[in-house]
């Protein structure tokens, strides 16, 4: 149980640790200039001097983590927590296919119903006029264009 | 000074008046809502000032700024919720105080004491700008190199975890801004063969991200949580026995939090927890704070609210971001065009005036608002989280787009709320993150731009008596256990 504990507290930091190392790694793939156009260091000396720094703090927080025992805060996430990460992903898989208008109203909706709201008024409040009336003051009142899909090809025209 | 007073000629302008007001308005809603703090709110409303010239936009975001730190004071005495971080402290003798029928009393006292921090904030900023700004004037890439490494090492003191934790997540955003095409040398750097990061990461979309859908997801944890007010009369201005016990704590909170606001990284919350830790040292009354002592909410408030001119000081003055609030205005000032620095006191007095005056016109909004209408706004930290989040969602998606148009942004808001609110449970700071972020891109041109000077050879840093001051200053920060541990013993004692 305790090594458990131990693992999962460490988790994080090596998590960490393993991703400062791959981005160390991923350094040495950087094109080298020619020591002629280079004023002062290469341009991966930087990235790896900040990636060894994360690797030794890491080693250091996993130390601090075993001796300190720290306590993390994983317990206790709510079902509504997981549906909701459901709902990001879902309205970023509508925003990348179909619509970023409709990915607002899918997400909006979705939170709202995520989170136990079952009036009709209040999802079609927060789930249409939301999301419309503040495309509505982005796209009219400060001039941003957004993406084109399903809906605002309707909008913007074919 | 002559700036400032054409500065507040120029407030005359109907158009800059009507947007002071509504920002002050809008940050004291933003305020309110608990969840939303001031860095959330700068984040979110960032892409509102892209069409609003570069100094419409600096006001709206430092109006922003101020008066949601004083208005998270109104829902920690009402309902025991600090509307932001930095009014967590307000609500151990605030809600107290309410608890007895004194609500009214307790609003005055914070409304009074957060105007009276904010406006001697204002004013220092007024005066110490410029003399910081003469003496920046003095610094080459190597001395801001020594400042922006100190600024890193304040980090260590951020977030109520782990010193080493708060430095990774600091060293995580430096790492983040090397995303992209070096400028001096036209190499990718993680770029993955896309277009996409070619101009390095969304600075705005990881900010909307670790603060806005992150606590969007932390939210979702705690649905359960029920909020009640309590019931207040009016809101009062304190009787003159009150103004004589608080006016020495007033005037104290507000140095302390002016001067913690001037340290890089620091910001309101830690100042007004020293503010009031410091009160209760030297108060008469040490056994009533917890209970609803006036000394302690004016303690706080007026800390927190002078901490936020404080953080200007070093974010005009010289580029470096007194707190996570400031460095989205740092941000917003470079999306403008704006290169904050010494020169600008200079070159740019007249823009500076009317910020000053600007931020001068809302703290004296912030009485007028706290003292008339706090318990109308009280009614608004009762909107259900199951309709302001879902809003909050759609302004985190527009808000990560607006800014460079690029859907791609828009995963990047979202994966890093989901990285953050991982940051939050696990005690990494996201403060932290942030702030890395934006120093980054600093601290990496700096040396560089030292080591061509000295020609590759690191000991000539030796030679530059003012770096070496921050290197000292930067290695008593991370190896002096009395001053880290302290300031994460006062964060734990009044958490």
């Amino acid at each position: 149980m305790r090594l458990t504990r131990a693992a999962r507290l460490l988790a994080p930091v090596c998590l960490i640790g393993v991703f400062a190392a791959i981005a160390f790694g991923w350094t040495l793939t950087f094109e080298n200039v020619p020591p002629m156009l280079v004023r002062s260091f290469q341009p991966s000396a930087f990235p790896q001097l900040v990636c060894g720094l994360i690797v030794a703090l890491s080693i250091l927080a996993g130390y601090n983590t075993v001796r300190h025992d720290d306590a993390d805060n994983l317990d206790g996430i709510p079902r509504q927590f997981y549906l909701t990460i459901g709902v990001l992903i879902i309205a970023s898989l509508v925003a990348m296919t179909l619509d970023f208008l409709l990915a607002m109203m899918v997400g909006a909706a979705g939170i709202a119903a995520a989170w136990g709201e079952r009036r009709a008024s209040i999802l079609i409040g927060v789930g249409l006029v939301g999301p419309v009336l503040t495309f509505l003051l982005f796209n009219e009142a400060l001039q941003i264009r957004f993406p084109r899909g399903v809906l605002l090809n309707i909008y913007y025209g074919w | 000074m002559s700036d400032v007073l054409s500065g507040l000629t120029a407030l005359g302008d109907p158009y800059l008046i009507s947007l002071i007001i509504l920002t002050t308005l809008v940050g004291t809603v933003i305020g309110l809502l608990p969840g939303l703090n001031a860095t959330t709110g700068a984040a979110l409303l960032l892409p509102f000032t892209l069409t609003l010239e570069p100094l419409a936009a600096t006001v709206v975001l430092a109006t922003i700024y101020g008066s949601a730190t004083f208005a998270g004071a109104i829902t920690a005495i009402l309902i025991n919720t600090p509307g932001t971080p930095a009014s967590a402290t307000t609500c151990l003798d605030g809600y107290p105080l309410a608890q007895k029928g004194e609500a009214g009393r307790a609003i005055g006292v914070a409304t009074v004491a957060s105007t009276v921090g904010g406006v001697c904030s204002v004013l220092f900023l007024l005066f110490v700008g410029p003399f910081m700004a003469g003496v920046a004037y003095k610094f080459g890439p190597p001395e801001y190199f020594a400042l922006t490494l100190f600024g890193l090492s304040m980090l260590a003191t951020i977030g109520s975890g782990s010193a080493v934790k708060s430095l990774i997540a600091g060293a995580f955003g430096v790492l983040l801004s090397t995303i992209g095409v070096d400028l001096l040398t036209g190499v990718e750097r993680y770029t993955f063969g896309t277009n996409m990061l070619y101009d390095g990461i969304s600075f705005v979309a990881v900010m909307i991200g670790i603060f806005g859908i992150a606590e969007l997801l932390e939210q979702s944890t705690r649905l359960h949580v029920v909020r009640k007010i309590v019931a207040m009369k009016a809101a009062k201005l304190p009787s003159r026995e009150d103004f004589a016990r608080i006016r020495t704590t007033i005037l104290r909170s507000t140095g302390i939090g002016t001067l913690v606001g001037i340290l890089p990284a620091e910001g309101s919350t830690i100042a007004s927890m020293i503010g009031y830790n410091e009160a209760r040292r030297f108060s008469r009354h040490k056994d009533n704070f917890g209970k609803g002592e006036i000394e302690g909410i004016a303690a706080s408030e007026a800390a927190n609210n002078a901490a936020v001119g404080g953080t200007l000081v070093p974010t005009l003055a010289l580029g470096i971001p007194g707190s996570p609030t400031a460095a989205i205005i740092l941000a917003g000032l470079l999306t403008q065009g704006v290169r904050p620095g010494p020169t600008m006191f200079q070159e740019q007095g007249e823009f500076l005036g009317v910020l000053f005056a600007a931020l001068l016109l809302a703290n004296l909004l912030f009485l007028a608002l706290g003292l008339l209408g706090a318990r109308v706004f009280a009614q608004i930290t009762l909107i259900p989280v199951r309709i302001l989040w879902p809003l909050v969602f759609i302004f985190s998606l527009v808000g990560a787009y607006a800014i460079r148009q690029a859907p791609f942004d828009i995963y990047v808001a979202l994966c890093f709320g989901v990285i953050g609110f991982l940051m939050n449970r696990t005690g990494f700071s996201v403060v932290s993150l942030a702030i890395g972020l934006v120093l980054g891109g600093m601290i990496e041109q700096r040396l560089g731009q030292s080591m061509s000077m000295f020609d590759g050879n690191w000991l000539m840093f030796l030679t530059r008596p003012i770096a070496v001051v921050f290197f000292v200053l930067t290695a008593l920060v991370l190896f002096t256990g009395p001053t880290r541990r302290g300031l994460q013993k006062l964060r734990r004692s009044t958490a």
